[in-house]
């Protein structure tokens, strides 16, 4: 398996087959990253794609410090920032649905509905979150990077991140804690 | 889980317990991905970022076609800049001439790098006049103007200098390789320097503050005792290489950061500054 | 040819120049209409390629102009908003420079010249130096050393600005005359460059597009939002604020009155013939410069 740096390289040459390679394996990453930010599935594939786009312009800018992925995340929680403030989304914004649909299927298997209806609760909760607390919990949790990395990553200080992943955590146990699903539905 | 309880400290107000089942609940939000298929839409609109597959150039048609711009823009170049600078040397040699006393190593040093901040106007004055824009938006890159003018630019330096120093050393008695290398080091070090300074202001404030100090340097070198002066001239030829080397890296990296900058990405440095 | 405008936004620091612009243009001639700093030349610069935006991205036939670089260059004319010249040199060699940087040929670099001199009407002053030239001279000899390469896309930030009537006019009528196989973008803060001649009109306001239509339904939606009517000193003075008025006539005691507004004015008014000017201050709420 090459190197990022490899493949970049290969990239510069000329290398469709490498840039696939590249995306490929930073696809699913930066995918789930946006989703988790933004909560909606076509934007999230759009974002996307527009995401690779900008890496695509700006690899040859990319200096080779092993940490691509670092750089890439960077490019996407940039990307999302412009599009929360940009005039789509507040368009959007008002018709997005938060809640994904359970399916047509009437499968009535107790625990598979409520780990959809908890799946749905702790999406509902983690978009509650201001931007730049979600940032932190979704690169911390879902992406398990470090906080020194994190903050190179949202170009904050590492003390901010730590007082925002608090901040977050603390939000959420108190919209998610608890065991009654319904009482918890209600908070939020 | 344990991974995420490396951090466990930051979260004050919450009980182990408490974070384990948070975390647990985190897990059921999972991502529907798009499938392969999307994913290969994506792939293939990707495609025309990729670069062109680079022709197998050589250094040779590189610098050839570098040539044949600079053969445009040679026409295109100020009289005043050719004249003015050969004057320079046509002075240097009568003063020499008339003054059979100079130290013709002396007389080198002093005029070399001068002619190239007269080019640094012609060099910039798309920039500095308002013309970059419309340049800019040429089939030759702008980057490629500026090279080719460069080039033309330090040829007829070098040239000039050549020249003058092949006369020098045809009249009095001096060693050519080592009054080369004597006027060649300040020419490169200045340029490297001048061309630092074109970058952030107007070239004609470069060129202004670049003579004057260069002239005052060379003032207050004549007023020290004769042995300074001396020593400069005799140094060890490898610390002329060495600081020519340094000159020639200096305008290297001045150029190549001024074109990734200004014109491969497109950035917004030349329309926001108002030279 | 079809040039997709998709998603651009231009951020300087914190500052939005533009903002999620979206449109489609084909051949013809489009006109950008908006107050001065409305993000026009930020767009302009945006769609020649030298500016790369925070967001989004522009395609031509599907390919993004940014991966074109000198293939896009080469079918590109532009007029930057504001530009200087070597005053030293004429006309003629300045559009000589210009074509050796666009790449043509050494052999039709000459008549060329002389063509596009020609249609700016300069061919008498190709041998001036530029040093000499008024404002308006200037202008169309940018004008000009866009046109130099026939391009297929032909993009004018303000280019009439520093006319005369008489340059418009003409300007207005060599623009309509070369729009048949070309993309014309051009962008002005005074409608009547644009009224007779653009496909489209695409209006923009802060930096994001307003709305982008024919000059003909532009008229049509403003069908009954236009009036004339005659009103009193008091009965103006108490309009004055809470109307868009484009006209003032005084006639004696009497004012007549242009009011812009979706409902009838409260004084004894006739509905008029709207105008595109009309349409401008309606739109972007300011006096309608001329």
């Amino acid at each position: 398996m090459p190197t990022d740096e490899e493949l970049i390289e290969e990239i510069h040459r000329g290398s469709q087959a490498a840039m696939e390679v590249l995306v490929k394996k930073y696809y699913k990453n930066i995918f789930s990253y946006i989703y988790r930010k933004v909560g909606d599935y076509h934007i999230s594939y759009d974002l996307t794609q527009e995401v690779f786009i900008k890496m695509m312009k700006s690899i040859d800018r990319y200096e080779s410090t092993g940490k691509f992925k670092n750089w890439l995340l960077k490019i996407a929680v940039n990307h999302c920032n412009d599009y929360y403030k940009s005039k789509s989304y507040k368009n959007k914004s008002k018709e997005t649905q938060l809640e994904d649909r359970i399916g047509d299927n009437p499968d009535k298997v107790w625990d598979l509905l409520k780990k959809k209806i908890e799946r749905n609760l702790v999406k509902k909760a983690i978009m509650s979150l201001p931007d730049y607390q979600r940032d932190v919990l979704i690169l911390r949790y879902y992406h398990d990077m470090k906080l020194k990395d994190i903050a190179d990553i949202t170009s904050s200080k590492e003390a901010t991140v730590k007082s925002r992943l608090r901040q977050g955590i603390g939000k959420l146990n108190n919209l998610l804690g608890g065991e009654d699903i319904e009482e918890r539905k209600n908070r939020l | 889980m344990k991974k995420e309880k490396i951090d466990f400290d930051i979260y004050e107000d919450i009980t182990e317990n408490e974070l384990d089942e948070l975390w647990s609940m985190m897990d059921s939000y999972t991502v529907e991905y798009p499938d392969e298929e999307e994913i290969d839409n994506t792939i293939n609109e990707l495609r025309q970022y990729v670069p062109e597959k680079e022709k197998e150039e050589y250094f040779i048609d590189r610098f050839h076609y570098l040539l044949n711009k600079s053969m445009i823009e040679i026409s295109f170049i100020s009289k005043p800049f050719w004249i003015m600078s050969f004057i320079l040397f046509i002075m240097g040699l009568i003063t020499m001439y008339f003054n059979k006393y100079i130290n013709p190593y002396l007389l080198a040093m002093v005029i070399s790098p001068l002619p190239f901040t007269f080019g640094l106007i012609e060099i910039f004055k798309s920039r500095d006049k308002g013309m970059m824009e419309i340049e800019m938006s040429c089939k030759t890159s702008y980057g490629e103007v500026l090279l080719s003018k460069l080039t033309i630019i330090g040829f007829y330096n070098i040239v000039l200098n050549t020249i003058f120093s092949l006369i020098i050393s045809s009249i009095s008695n001096v060693d050519f390789l080592r009054l080369t290398l004597i006027w060649f080091a300040p020419f490169t070090f200045i340029s490297g320097i001048s061309l630092w300074l074109s970058m952030k202001i107007k070239s004609s404030y470069t060129m202004t503050i670049i003579v004057s100090i260069w002239i005052g340097m060379i003032g207050t070198l004549l007023n020290t005792p004769y042995e300074l002066i001396e020593r400069i001239l005799w140094m060890n030829i490898t610390i002329y290489i060495g600081i020519s080397i340094l000159g020639i890296s200096m305008s290297f990296i001045q150029i190549r950061s001024f074109i990734r900058k200004n014109i491969s990405h497109k950035g917004r440095g030349l329309f926001e500054v108002n030279y | 040819m079809r040039l997709i405008i998709e998603n651009i936004t231009m951020k300087y620091k914190d500052k939005v120049a533009v903002e999620d612009f979206n449109t489609e243009l084909n051949e013809g001639v489009y006109g950008f209409l908006g107050p001065n700093g409305a993000g026009k030349t930020t767009l302009m610069r945006v769609l020649a390629d030298l500016l790369r935006p925070t967001r989004g991205r522009v395609l031509l036939d599907d390919r993004d102009i940014s991966t074109m670089g000198d293939k896009y260059r080469n079918i590109l004319g532009y007029l930057p908003q504001s530009f200087g010249f070597y005053k030293s040199f004429t006309a003629h060699k300045f559009l000589m420079y210009i074509a050796a940087l666009k790449g043509l040929d050494k052999s039709i670099s000459p008549d060329k010249v002389e063509e596009v001199l020609d249609i700016v009407n300069l061919k008498e002053h190709s041998k001036r130096k530029i040093g000499k030239f008024s404002g308006g001279m200037k202008q169309r000899l940018g004008i000009a050393q866009a046109l130099l390469n026939d391009p297929k896309i032909l993009i004018l930030d303000e280019p009439t600005a520093g006319l005369d009537p008489k340059e418009r006019i003409r300007f207005r009528n060599l623009i309509s005359e070369i729009s048949k196989d070309r993309i014309v973008i051009l962008s002005t803060h005074i409608v009547s460059d644009i009224e007779y001649i653009a496909k489209e009109v695409i209006l923009i306001k802060d930096g994001k597009l307003l709305g982008v239509d024919s000059p003909e339904n532009i008229l049509e939606n403003m069908k009954g939002k236009v009036w004339k009517g005659i009103a009193s000193e008091e009965e103006f003075n108490s309009m004055k604020d809470d109307y868009k008025i484009s006209n003032i006539v005084r006639k004696g005691k009497e004012i007549e009155l242009r009011i812009i507004s979706k409902d009838k004015p409260p004084i004894e008014s006739i509905e008029e013939e709207s105008r595109l000017e009309d349409m401008y201050l309606y739109y972007f709420d300011q006096e309608v410069e001329e």
